[in-house]
């Protein structure tokens, strides 16, 4: 039988963390969340076990904050000799000149680091780590020294929205090679704080600012967690890469942690499998993922693009609300905006304020 | 928990997609749709056609909006076809739905399976490589205004500035030095061309390049 075939895997190698974002997505910090911990003992024999029973030659190591295990080193350098390549997800804190060093020799080819403003006061207090700022600075110095290659990570929160443009020439000026603008998605410890959720007119106003920017610095810019396109025209920001969620698609980023739990990602608690107990290819079965990928609230079955888009982020639905097959916050917040993308809108919707999308 | 009989056609209708996109024979999944006797054979085929154009529609996905087109002009070509047949008394209506529930899954596994859409972009990019020396002095340029403006710490802004200036320094490097580089990498990639990344390579970055390099920054930051 094939193996399956993973763009990508995620692998969350820890769940202990140095700072304390307000917009954190982690299952494990929501406040109903489990307390246990996870096995922190070597992850090399699952690893192993799970890239034996598929075809991936990318891994993505997140956490918690992934410099917390002492270990990463010996983790990165196996993934390595495998021959996959590996982005490490770190907000950078640990990042010495001679760690950066050592991890990109043995083999991270990216390192994903958050940037959250162009301001030391700003960063700091959605981190909720004096520091974090000049860090996190440091971290993408360290790495271009070092002939390594950084993405920088804007969360577009209410708080630091206004920043952006700022925030890209700062990361241009690093080097970083890519940004990636994700609007707050809530989850984890960020599903207590839903008002730092920009607002459409926000979230409008910062994709023409990523739109310019990416012009104008030559940076790439993706936006991958989902915006509706009932809520903003997407079409008009062609220069930007826009996401929408993989479940059940050719691009799925399955998420691993050190039990061998396997989850459709790593926004939603929702377990598949554990892959101690049963093949790899049987976990993420479409049967498997039925429930999950067929979710999408009932407000978009008419919508024309409703395959495509599913709603948004149907973790982030199942997170704050309960329910995958409820409307995640940012569509719920703001539905009284969606602009019809069909003729036979709900009557309920239609006419309400004509179309504030333009 | 026991299936429903739509959960029941849906996982069916994905069944017979993956086995039809796995190259297998038609024969698989002909006993769901085969015409009774006495049928006039031409709906069957025009119901038939939707099925056999799901490997059409696997590479179609590969373009959202495209692959949108097929999968709506599929799933109503279907549901045509099943009308037709329930009009010319083939078929039972409420066996036509069970078929187009069926097919309507086995389409959408289809598309999402292969449609370009994800929301995490893991940012494939190529091996370090030397950006272009316009970028290199804008990014000069934009560091130095924003230490200037005394929120960045100056050993960092330091750091970057030195990567700044040794990058440039190797797009000065003369033509020579260029070729010396390039035949170092290929003796280092051996006769198997395994080519190593530019951070393997020991490279030298001669004093009078470093040097030229903070000249061309001066220069581009008017400073000169």
């Amino acid at each position: 039988m094939a193996r399956p075939r993973l763009p990508t895997l995620i692998v969350e190698v820890t769940r202990a963390c140095d700072h304390a974002c307000c917009y954190c997505y982690n299952i494990w910090n929501h406040p109903d969340a489990p307390r246990e911990g996870l096995p922190e003992a070597d992850i090399r024999p699952l690893l192993a076990h799970v890239l034996d029973q598929v075809d991936c030659t990318h891994v993505t190591l997140t956490g918690g904050e992934p410099l917390l295990r002492p270990d990463l080193l010996q983790i990165v350098g196996f993934l390595a000799a495998r021959d996959v390549r590996i982005n490490l997800i770190t907000n950078g804190h640990r990042l010495t000149d001679g760690l950066a060093a050592e991890l990109i020799r043995a083999g991270v080819t990216l390192f994903e680091l958050p940037l959250l403003s162009y301001r030391r006061s700003v960063h700091d207090g959605l981190v909720g780590v004096e520091g974090a700022f000049d860090a996190v600075l440091a971290a993408l110095a360290h790495i271009r020294a070092h002939r390594g290659q950084a993405v920088v990570v804007f969360v577009a929160t209410s708080v630091n929205i206004g920043d952006l443009w700022d925030t890209v020439r700062l990361a241009f000026a690093f080097g970083a090679r890519g940004l990636m603008l994700n609007r707050f998605n809530p989850g984890g410890r960020g599903a207590a704080h839903l008002d730092l959720l920009p607002t459409v007119e926000e979230m409008r106003r910062a994709l023409e600012v990523a739109e310019a920017a990416t012009q104008e610095f030559h940076l790439p810019i993706s936006c991958s967690i989902p915006i509706q396109p009932c809520l903003i025209d997407l079409s008009a920001y062609p220069h930007l890469g826009h996401g929408f969620c993989a479940a059940g698609s050719g691009r799925a980023y399955y998420t691993l942690d050190t039990a061998g739990n396997v989850r459709p990602c790593n926004h939603t608690p929702t377990v598949l499998g554990n892959v101690w107990e049963e093949p790899f290819a049987d976990i993420i079965a479409p049967e498997r993922l039925a429930d999950f990928v067929a979710a999408v609230p009932a407000f978009c079955a008419p919508c024309a693009r409703h395959d495509e888009c599913q709603g948004g982020c149907k973790a982030a639905a199942q997170v704050c609300y309960g329910d995958l097959h409820a409307e995640e916050p940012f569509l719920h917040l703001n539905r009284e905006l969606a602009r019809p993308l069909v003729e036979a809108w709900p009557p309920a919707l239609a006419g309400r304020g004509g179309d504030p999308c333009g | 928990m026991k299936a429903t009989r739509r959960e029941f056609m849906q996982a069916l209708g994905v069944t017979l997609a993956s086995l039809l996109l796995s190259r297998c024979r038609p024969a698989c999944y002909v006993p769901a749709v085969t015409p009774p006797s006495g049928g006039t054979g031409d709906l069957w085929d025009d119901l038939r056609a939707p099925w056999e154009d799901l490997d059409l529609l696997a590479r179609d996905a590969k373009d959202v909006e495209k692959g949108q087109q097929t999968l709506d002009r599929l799933i109503a070509g279907h549901r045509s076809a099943l009308d037709a047949l329930v009009e010319s008394g083939e078929l039972d209506s409420a066996i036509a739905d069970d078929l187009q529930t069926a097919f309507e899954a086995a389409a959408r596994h289809v598309w999402r399976a292969n449609a370009p859409i994800t929301c995490y972009t893991p940012a494939l990019y190529p091996e370090y490589g030397v950006q272009g020396a316009s970028d290199l002095a804008r990014q000069a340029e934009i560091l130095a205004e924003m230490a200037a403006q005394g929120d960045l710490n100056p050993e960092t802004v330091a750091q970057a500035q030195a990567s700044i200036e040794r990058d440039i320094a190797f797009l000065t490097m003369p033509a020579e030095e260029q070729q010396a580089l390039i035949n170092a990498v290929v003796e280092a990639a051996g006769e198997g061309m395994d080519w190593p990344t530019l951070a393997e390579l020991d490279l030298e970055i001669p004093p009078e390049s470093v040097e030229a390099a903070r000249i061309l920054v001066q220069l581009l930051l008017e400073e000169r």
